[in-house]
């Protein structure tokens, strides 16, 4: 693995639930989590040796995570550009537990560890035999609708699915 | 051990390509090894977590040419440039025989696996053809 200068921490504290794998090959290598309040988290695989695989953890928003998925954004844009300006570095052994974590900036980041500069997304990278990928993808980042829709049922204490869903004469 | 084939998967004669591993790297002995084999906790992750999922997860990856499979590494090395250490550092060429398990059909990546059967010798029939870098 490859060395690198964070601030340790004792512990990974986030709780996440993976959601989907974003990039798949033999293996999830970018794959979408999100927190309890529905904080949408990556997780980019980055290194292995004989124990564990290092992963790189960090928040996207709704708005970046859809820019990255329509090509206005690279891999790379969203992690040398983290939101919190930080990125987790996890180790994880076979069982999934965290061996080590700790704060890296992105000025820290080993070169081998920051996409190309072309590194833009097309869904050919979802994996195939995952059916229902692309539904919770969607579903994560083009969610105004939903949104819109609790606001009106709060509103009109139901669903005004016609308001929603009737297709514009115009 | 959950190892059934998809319905639509067939016995064929294929030239195939496969990442593996230089004989002096650590991770040689899986070459040929499905990540379910090599990684058997990952059966409770998400992932795995359907039957038909699972069955996937017993499956070895192949592509049907060289200018595939190098297209598939430049596309995967773009988003992360470690990721032979991963995959394998290498291109092994052999061919599949009828005998040795059922493949699925070809995808438009020229991607396609494998279900080998329990007795096959995989390792025997390929041998590396180029470097990945």
């Amino acid at each position: 693995m490859q060395e690198i200068v964070g601030y340790p921490l004792d512990n990974f504290s986030l709780n996440l639930r993976d959601i989907v794998d974003l990039i798949y090959f033999e293996g999830p290598l970018l794959t979408l989590f999100e927190n309890e309040y529905g904080d949408s988290y990556l997780y980019y695989w980055c290194d292995v040796d004989e124990q564990c695989n290092r992963w790189l953890v960090f928040r996207v928003t709704r708005k970046t995570l859809r820019f990255y998925v329509t090509q206005k954004l690279s891999l790379r844009e969203l992690i040398v550009n983290p939101v919190d300006g930080f990125l987790y570095s996890i180790e994880l052994d076979d069982e999934l537990q965290c061996q080590r974590c700790c704060l890296i900036q992105p000025p820290n980041l080993p070169p081998k560890y920051i996409p190309a500069v072309d590194s833009y997304y097309d869904f050919s990278k979802l994996d195939p035999e995952e059916t229902e990928a692309k539904g919770l993808l969607l579903e994560k980042i083009w969610d105004e609708k939903h949104e819109l829709s609790d606001l009106l049922t709060k509103l009109f204490d139901k669903p005004p699915l016609e308001m929603i869903d009737e297709p514009s004469l115009a | 051990m959950f190892s059934a084939p998809p319905f639509d998967y067939t016995s064929c004669k294929r030239v195939a390509f496969r990442f593996v591993f230089e004989e002096t790297h650590n991770n040689y002995k899986n070459n040929f090894l499905p990540v379910l084999i090599i990684k058997p906790a990952r059966q409770n992750g998400r992932r795995f977590k359907k039957d038909s999922s699972k069955c996937h997860g017993y499956a070895l990856s192949f592509f049907d040419t060289l200018e595939h499979i190098r297209k598939q590494y430049a596309e995967l090395k773009r988003d992360n440039p470690n990721i032979s250490d991963i995959i394998g550092t290498h291109i092994a060429q052999g061919i599949i025989e009828k005998e040795d398990g059922v493949v699925s059909q070809i995808d438009n990546k020229g991607h396609f696996s494998l279900h080998s059967f329990s007795d096959t010798q995989l390792p025997k029939k390929f041998r590396i053809v180029s470097s990945l870098d």
